[in-house]
């Protein structure tokens, strides 16, 4: 008997995002369901079969990346990799000096080989809140000095994808991340003029 | 099927705090082997807990049915063999024996009450083990439903009291090798492996436990939990009505951290501290245990009781596999 864990448990994922502007208001612009990738999984099989890391922080979701070229087919759940992940820690926190985003770089596991290179941001653990026995949110906040001024093959890049990311589950070192949610959305473009909050839900049952 | 409390102990995996891990009385609550499988549980339909062998025919100063595992056969068909389906069928009118059709919200094998006829042993929702302990081992041959670490005896009778055999069981695998606790639990190895086969010989054939094999994990995040139940703990189960229900258990650390029980939680078969959280479970509408005679050779005595000593390693009983794809 072989049983496929996510439609068993009900694992799902759920997606906000606000524009925050400088008075404190907040506008709703997305809003929906995302996927669950097929890395999640990878780590719980990594963690249960005793075979990857020997503390448990390394298959927490600690890092997220965004982009600039998601698109709706990469929303299936064996998607390993932002189509266009932002590709410099200055895309992420400019000159560093204002932005509170913690950018840093690091390998991704990308379908079965480890990838150096990747940026990521880093989501703290303050951020992570246990919502009810079966429901954890993680909290990432782009404030209006980051991300901005992004541009590709000379022309202003939009975000449009995001995706979470599982720490290190093989203890590799370097570490190495995978993929473990993912979701394509309606294109933003980042200015200093608002921050973006994503409140990201997963859920059991 | 996965029930709520996996779904729990992710969300536990998730939030735990990473910044423990500066603390050195509390980096333990770090380690993964606290939030791996952790125990398997064996369990069958809640009313059959009062029949089958847990039935006592006599109780002389606290020893029941004179300290012998006793059966009473009701099938006509393979009479050396013990079908609990007929036993279920002899006593239809009054014995419900439909295991609990699983469900998301389970928290134990059978949500009705599963005492036994001797009340003051408890009940937990599968079969207990009284026999790991030296102060209740006296009640395994009506309790259940695993034998001791000693050589016991067991009795087969027909409807009317007619001998059909009887016989000397080996010690229970289970607790020769302080495998199970009290209440049922049977501890995993805590050992990575690829398959079973690749371990048996390294861990004296299943003398760890439970086994967890990683076989498929980058090809389909598959990984399998196996289990061999050996000859005299099978015939045990066979006799007390057979195995409709596997558990798959994990700690529970939020419950444990909660009542000021910190790690390591390390193993001890006798006196088990630990607390568990029903993570899965699978449930058979028919017994797993069903066995038959072969021409004149008795189903219980030839195949369940005594060993097949040209399998190596010896005493191996049959092994269950459950794959769990994390896709």
């Amino acid at each position: 008997m072989i049983v496929n864990t996510q439609d068993n448990l009900g694992m799902k994922g759920h997606l906000s995002i606000s524009k925050i502007f400088k008075d404190g208001t907040e506008e709703l612009v997305f809003d929906d369901k995302n996927v669950i990738v097929s890395g999640f999984g990878w780590s719980l099989a990594y963690l249960f079969s005793k075979t990857g890391s020997d503390r448990i922080t390394d298959f927490q979701i600690d890092r997220f990346q965004v982009g600039v070229s998601g698109h709706q087919g990469n929303q299936v759940s064996s998607t390993y990799e932002l189509s266009g992940p932002l590709s410099s820690v200055a895309e992420y926190v400019g000159d560093g000096v204002d932005s509170n985003v913690y950018s840093f770089e690091a390998y991704q596991w990308k379908n079965g080989q480890a990838y150096p290179d990747s940026i990521y941001g880093k989501i703290p653990s303050s951020k992570i809140t246990k919502i009810d026995d079966r429901s954890v949110r993680y909290t990432i906040l782009l404030d209006e000095d980051s991300c901005n001024g992004l541009t590709r093959d000379g022309s202003d890049a939009y975000l449009n994808e995001i995706g979470l990311f599982v720490k290190n589950p093989q203890a590799d070192n370097p570490e190495c991340s995978v993929l473990a949610a993912y979701r394509y959305f309606s294109e933003i473009k980042k200015t200093e003029d608002f921050g973006l909050i994503f409140r990201w839900t997963i859920s059991f049952g | 099927m996965f029930v709520k409390g996996f779904g729990e102990h992710i969300i536990d995996i998730l939030t735990v705090n990473p910044e423990l891990s500066g603390i050195a009385s509390a980096s333990s609550i770090l380690d993964v082997s606290n939030y791996t499988f952790q125990a398997l549980t064996f369990g069958k339909d809640a009313e059959g807990f009062k029949h089958h062998a847990h039935t006592i025919h006599s109780e002389s100063d606290g020893v029941y049915n004179n300290g012998k595992l006793h059966i009473v056969v009701y099938n006509n068909t393979s009479p050396s063999s013990y079908h609990s389906s007929a036993t279920k069928a002899y006593f239809s009118s009054t014995y419900n024996s439909d295991p609990n059709y699983p469900h998301y919200y389970d928290t134990r094998l059978e949500r009705a009450s599963t005492v036994t006829n001797v009340s003051s042993a408890g009940e937990v929702g599968h079969y207990l083990n009284p026999a790991a302990v030296s102060s209740t081992s006296g009640l395994w041959n009506v309790v259940g439903g695993f034998p001791p670490s000693t050589v016991t005896e067991y009795v087969m009778y027909n409807p009317t009291g007619g001998l059909v055999t009887s016989g000397s069981m080996k010690s229970g695998f289970f607790n020769e090798h302080s495998l199970m606790n009290p209440s049922g639990y049977l501890t995993f190895a805590q050992i990575s492996a690829s398959s079973a086969s690749s371990v048996k010989s390294t861990i004296n054939g299943w003398a760890s436990g439970a086994l967890v094999t990683a076989s498929g994990i980058d090809t389909n995040a598959q990984i399998q939990i196996c289990v061999t139940l050996h000859t005299s703990d099978l015939a045990s189960l066979a006799a007390f009505g057979g195995l409709n229900h596997i558990g798959v258990w994990c700690l529970d650390i939020r419950e444990m951290l909660a009542s000021g029980n910190v790690p390591p939680y390390t193993w001890n078969a006798k006196n088990d501290n630990r607390k568990y959280k029903l993570v899965a479970k699978k449930t058979f509408w028919d017994d797993l245990l069903y066995h038959e005679d072969f021409g004149t050779n008795p189903g219980f005595d030839e195949y369940l009781v005594n060993a097949d000593t040209s399998i190596s390693p010896v005493n191996e009983g049959p092994e269950y596999i459950f794959d769990i794809k994390f896709t």
